[in-house]
């Protein structure tokens, strides 16, 4: 992280019964109050019975974040990762920033939540060695407990958050050197991945919400075109279809459940004006895009030694790669 | 609307809706079964694939009369905790990434298991190639179905 950055950490109890920590994704972690200090990115939560929650913006969509971000903080707070579980964050007034993209989810996420479970372990070491009377130099952490190391006296961070999160929180605290890593660097099997192989992985389609209604959109067959008129007397007359609109992606046809939307969209009579790519023809194109190939091209960087290497290999491969858009 | 009967999961069922609705509408709208999930509704990416008597079956390709008197089993009776050999062997090899087609995956791979229990990497492939998947797992999915189909001997 860089150190001219301003960073945050912010606690506060919830009731009394958790240790309760904001996020920001600039790298600022802060106590939560009712008052709120900045609107946080996510949250870690420690509660009573020694769960630790993570709320966060970041999407699954398959690059795993739901498992490497929980192993960000279980490295760093000394939990099992079994322990952590991670809860979608919704767009609101309470979220800042919940965008998921550029594969900037661990990077950008690396520093913040490594250092909120940095924070909270030493909040909750604080308060046991309070607790306890002793120096906090002379506990650890282990696995979800504090220790005293020259008695062996233990104590689980459950039973330490309400005290933990009167503390100041550290605006420093110690992170991990690589070579003590348990978790971060080793491969993990998926966190999500029971729910997924039982089919109880909920997704955006599978969203159930009371009163739900479904709809399908009949779209431009033409990127840029746009609706001339339309005639819904045949998808009105589908049963099960209540309401049909023209919205700016094309003609929306709202139904009591898919099925009906999508058969009232079929008996929809559309009449499209197709734009500016109403002639565009894709076979055109490429032949356009290969011509461009073959013209002088112009250098916007060199790097290393690759032409005079492939000038003088042995044995030279090619191939050529198309992509249409 | 008619009313039909249906067993899903071995349960008998009873279902409002219209007789052309495809199972999969059933199933995801009308049961809540969203496991069985919606890709293409026109049978060709294979994430909507149940079991109909065993068989693999696309379910946006079939309407309830077709499947009166048959046994449906989804994602989610195939086994509730993960212990079927196919659900086990694609957690062993951490197949799923986002997991959208997986359950049609599974799905597919153990009515193919119970027909070629062990079955070659090619018999493998052409059982597969109908069910698609935007993560690109194929190669943790034929290893997984080659171990899922090592455990059930």
């Amino acid at each position: 992280m860089s150190a001219t950055r301003r960073e945050f950490l912010r606690a506060t109890s919830v009731s009394g019964t958790a240790l309760l920590l904001e996020i920001g994704w600039a790298g600022r972690v802060a106590v939560a109050t009712d008052a709120g200090v900045f609107r946080p990115n996510a949250w870690l939560r420690i509660d009573g019975d020694g769960a630790v929650t993570i709320t966060v913006g970041k999407s699954e969509m398959g690059q795993g974040v739901r498992t490497a971000l929980p192993m960000l903080v279980a490295e760093e707070l000394d939990v099992d990762l079994a322990g952590v579980s991670l809860l979608q964050a919704v767009p609101g007034p309470s979220f800042g920033r919940l965008r998921t993209g550029g594969s900037s989810s661990v990077y950008g996420s690396w520093g913040p939540l490594r250092k909120a479970g940095a924070a909270a372990r030493e909040m909750l070491v604080s308060a046991a060695s309070a607790r306890w009377g002793v120096e906090a130099s002379e506990c650890r952490s282990e696995r979800g407990e504090v220790v005293h190391s020259p008695t062996g006296r233990r104590v689980a961070y459950g039973s330490l958050v309400e005290a933990a999160s009167k503390l100041k929180v550290p605006t420093d605290p110690r992170l991990k050197a690589p070579r003590e890593f348990r978790l971060i660097g080793r491969p993990t099997p998926r966190l999500d991945a029971p729910r997924i192989v039982t089919g109880h992985t909920r997704y955006g389609l599978d969203t159930r919400v009371p009163g739900l209604l479904y709809a399908a959109v009949e779209r431009s067959p033409v990127i840029g075109g746009r609706v001339a008129r339309w005639d819904a007397s045949r998808a009105r007359a589908v049963p099960g279809v209540r309401q049909v609109l023209e919205i700016p992606s094309g003609v929306a046809v709202v139904g009591s459940d898919t099925w009906t939307a999508q058969k009232g969209r079929a008996a929809l009579d559309v009449v499209w004006e197709e734009g500016p790519n109403a002639g565009f023809d894709s076979g055109a194109f490429r032949t356009r895009l290969a011509e461009a190939t073959g013209r002088p091209g112009r250098r916007s960087r060199r790097d290393g030694t690759g032409l005079d290497a492939l000038a003088s290999a042995a044995r030279n491969l090619e191939a050529v790669y198309e992509y249409p858009f | 609307m008619p009313l039909f009967r249906v067993k899903v999961n071995g349960e008998s069922r009873s279902v409002d809706a219209p007789a052309d609705m495809p199972l999969l509408w059933i199933l995801r709208d009308r049961l809540d079964l969203t496991g069985t999930k919606y890709g293409c509704g026109v049978g060709i990416c294979g994430a909507c694939t149940v079991h109909v008597d065993g068989r693999a079956v696309r379910s946006c390709q079939v309407t309830l009369p077709d499947v009166a008197l048959a046994s449906i089993t989804t994602i989610e009776g195939l086994s509730s905790d993960a212990s079927h050999p196919v659900q086990r062997a694609w957690l062993e090899e951490d197949v799923a990434q986002c997991g959208y087609c997986q359950p049609g995956m599974i799905m597919q791979a153990a009515a193919f298991l119970r027909e070629n229990p062990r079955p070659t990497d090619a018999q493998i492939d052409a059982a597969m190639s109908d069910s698609v998947c935007r993560c690109g797992t194929y190669g943790r999915i034929r290893r997984a179905v080659k171990r899922a189909g090592a455990a059930g001997r």
